[in-house]
């Protein structure tokens, strides 16, 4: 699994308590001074999203019939057992369903909306959970075609399929709710996600 | 079901790599079937001249050793049956000889248009639905189902060579097939590629263009899945030959350098149609340099006008904008008849509307599926190309597009739309009537000195007798002027000038030596009105002097006026010398 790395906030407190100490408090003070600080740190831990690890299963687009193109947002599903996401897979690829430990693993499946032409895509850049409102955040890169580029004249709808380490029961909704964000610069912009599931709980 | 085309990113979960096609002499196109016979064979009808007797007449079906089937008294037809083995075109060639006869026929079949048993024929709505806003492809087909000799380029993704319906329709190379030369890394017909059986791979830089996306093997089955075979759907052609030509990956994109390749290739192996079902990539001037060459080959460009739902006219597209004159820009329509709501448009810059919403074709690996686009309706116009000229094998490029561009059928929703006002129709562009097209429209400015210029192109199977260009004034009678011809199928006649604010209409008529005539759509325009506005389109005005004219001109009143400065000056200076003396 090509994982990205978690990085947690660091303890600034321990230093600067190591540097009190060093400077003539005395050690009750000093004491309630670090105890003070690791709360401090562990509830700021807390309120900081936590990065999941994510491996891509496919991205792509598929041909989009009809013609009405310009929708914007991503609508998706998400998927936490073999029978549903084995069926899902079969009903759009013929190869064989991509295995998914689902006991600590599961699936994001994201469409974008209609687009004029090939050479549009969606990437999934990060996932984060937010422990206190039980969201997920995922953040994505939206591909164009470039100036120089020439490209299929088709309808499509660009779409990504990633597996979230992140065990089921992690979540108190199910499936848990999930904003979206674009990625442009340094900048994360929002975008309107749609839940596809069936009785998907909508994001606060 | 819907194939996705995706690239697979988790290295555990890749698919497994693509079979390569071995290039061998066993997968050879399949001979196309025989034509059916358009009469029962082994039958004709006789009618006797007044006077023969009973008698008389059984005595001359004996003599040719015909058996009377039937007899249709009210018209003294006899339906007889010819001697096993006898070919009937001969038999009626013997039955003229005599005397007694008044004429002789086969016993011809009549089907109300041909369909083919392919069994999702009746999905193909761009082919013929019951609103008839297709193309007409039946109707076609009863002059002309296409021809394996005229050579398609589908320059895109590459092409399924293997499916099922695209299989008999592939082009083999003849200089790279027999005796083994398929695989012996050989540039055996010395035309720089080695081993390019089925075309090329621009994109891999090698002979297998393998379609890795669908794209490219949906656009060729709407041009040539082969017909009446009983499997599949039914291209715009039952024969024909499908270059496969790559330069667009998997994801479906690529780059100039690589179309250009594909361009060339296509030109110089004899490819008379090249169909283009993409865009992108701003104004490159060897792109364009690349399809003028493909025009001194003869060959027709049909480029998709693009998805933007914009107007080229103001935003060029490119390829379908280049200004090269075998380019063909194609919009898309719905089968409601409307244009697509995604497809770009352009009132000069667009020259007709074809189906491109929901098109089902042949998709890799056997498949079959549904897609939207101008991609979709450029085949359609390639494909009808293509049945053009092997209907009319002599056209020149030009000719061809003509036939296309005056058989459309009109239609309000693509009048300001589209350069030539409507629909694509095959079976109007086989037909034998003349054609009018690319009839001069809207322009940049107007200006009620006038004359007014306007051009016309028109083709006709014979020869064409008169083109005539009528207009009218306001609602005044309208004037017909006879238009001269300037170029081969090109005629040009001018209105005179009107005053400021006159609506003037005109039109074209073309008529042929057997009497046959065609009239282009009317179309309007406001002397001093704005370019643009609905309902009225302004057209240039030619210059009444030439350039260098222009120039000399402005250089004489400048010496004049130097010179009436010099001699007004000597003047003042002669009259104060004469005050000065005084």
């Amino acid at each position: 699994m090509d994982s990205r790395s978690q990085s947690g906030a660091r303890p600034r407190l321990y230093r600067a308590a190591g540097a009190l100490a060093g400077s003539g408090f005395s050690r009750p003070l000093l004491c309630v001074a670090t105890t003070c600080g690791l709360l401090a740190t562990i509830a700021c831990r807390s309120y900081e999203p936590e990065r999941l690890a994510f491996a891509s299963i496919v991205e792509g687009a598929r041909p989009a019939s009809g013609d009405a193109p310009g929708s914007t947002g991503v609508a998706y599903r998400t998927f936490f057992d073999a029978r549903a996401w084995s069926e899902f897979w079969q009903g759009s690829f013929a190869e064989a369903v991509p295995p998914v430990r689902f006991e600590e693993e599961f699936v994001l499946c994201l469409e974008l909306g209609t687009k004029p032409s090939g050479g549009y895509g969606v990437e999934v850049r990060d996932v984060e959970f937010e422990a206190r409102t039980g969201e997920l955040q995922v953040i994505l890169e939206l591909l164009e075609p470039g100036a120089d580029e020439m490209v299929i004249q088709i309808l499509t709808a660009p779409y990504s399929m990633v597996r979230v380490r992140a065990p089921r029961a992690a979540f108190d909704r199910r499936p848990p709710p999930i904003r979206f964000r674009r990625q442009v610069g340094s900048e994360r912009r929002p975008i309107e996600g749609r839940c596809l599931d069936t009785g998907a709980s909508e994001p606060r | 079901m819907m194939r996705w085309v995706g690239k697979r990113v988790d290295s555990g979960l890749r698919a497994a790599a693509m079979t390569l096609v071995v290039l061998c002499s066993s997968s050879q196109a399949q001979p196309p079937a025989p034509a059916a016979p358009s009469f029962v064979p082994g039958e004709i009808l006789i009618k006797f001249k007044p006077g023969t007797t009973t008698e008389g007449a059984s005595s001359v079906i004996s003599t040719f050793g015909l058996q009377p089937v039937q007899l249709f008294p009210e018209l003294d037809v006899h339906r007889c049956r010819l001697p096993e083995g006898t070919d009937v075109e001969a038999a009626l060639r013997a039955c003229k000889g005599d005397a007694t006869i008044a004429y002789a026929e086969p016993n011809y079949i009549y089907t109300a248009s041909r369909l083919p048993n392919d069994p999702r024929f009746a999905e193909l709505w761009g082919l013929q639905n019951d609103d008839d806003f297709d193309i007409d492809a039946p109707e076609a087909w009863e002059a002309q189902t296409g021809l394996p000799e005229v050579l398609v380029a589908i320059i895109d993704t590459g092409v399924d060579y293997n499916h099922e319906d695209l299989r008999a329709n592939a082009w083999r190379n003849p200089g790279e097939i027999g005796n083994g030369r398929e695989t012996n890394r050989t540039d055996d017909d010395s035309n720089g590629f080695v081993d390019d059986v089925f075309g090329w791979d621009f994109a891999g830089k090698d002979n297998d263009p393998m379609d890795d996306n669908g794209h490219g093997s949906h656009v060729a089955g709407t041009i040539a899945a082969a017909g009446n075979n009983g499997v599949g759907v039914v291209g715009v052609n039952w024969r024909t030959s499908i270059m496969a030509l790559k330069f667009l990956s998997a994801n479906g994109s690529g780059n100039a350098a690589d179309a250009i390749d594909c361009i060339l290739y296509a030109a110089r192996n004899g490819a008379r149609v090249l169909n283009n079902s993409w865009g992108g990539g701003g104004f490159s001037q060897a792109l364009r340099d690349a399809i003028e060459f493909s025009r001194t080959r003869n060959a027709v460009f049909v480029a998709a006008a693009g998805n933007e739902g914009r107007d080229n006219d103001r935003s060029p597209s490119y390829p379908a904008s280049y200004d090269v004159d075998n380019v063909m820009s194609i919009a898309a329509c719905d089968r409601e008849g409307q244009l697509a709501t995604f497809s770009n448009f352009g009132r000069t810059s667009v020259d007709l509307a074809a189906p491109g919403v929901d098109i089902l074709s042949t998709t890799p690996g056997n498949t079959y599926s549904a897609f939207s686009g101008t991609s979709m309706a450029t085949p359609h116009a390639s494909g009808v190309a293509a049945l053009v000229i092997a209907h009319f094998p002599q056209s020149t490029y030009r000719q061809v597009m003509i036939r296309l561009a005056g058989s459309v059928d009109p239609a309000a929703p693509f009048e300001d739309t589209t350069w030539n006002g409507g629909r694509l129709n095959a079976a109007a562009a086989l037909s034998a009537a003349p054609q009018v097209a690319f009839v001069t429209r809207a322009e940049a400015s107007v200006n009620p000195e006038g004359p007014y210029r306007i051009d016309a192109e028109a083709i006709d199977d014979g020869s064409i007798q008169s083109v005539r260009l009528s207009y009218a004034v306001g609602g005044g009678s309208p004037t017909a002027v006879e238009m001269q011809s300037v170029a081969e199928n090109a005629y040009r006649a001018e209105i005179p000038g009107q005053p400021a604010g006159s609506q003037v209409s005109y039109f074209v008529d073309v008529a042929d030596d057997a009497g046959n005539t065609a009239r282009s759509r009317t179309y309007r325009f406001q002397v001093g009105g704005n370019a643009g506005a609905p309902g009225c389109s302004p057209i240039s005005l030619p210059s009444t002097m030439s350039v260098q004219a222009r120039v000399l001109s402005v250089l004489v009143n400048v010496l004049l006026i130097l010179l009436a400065v010099q001699g007004a000056r000597k003047l003042i200076a002669k009259r104060s010398n004469s005050a000065t003396k005084l």
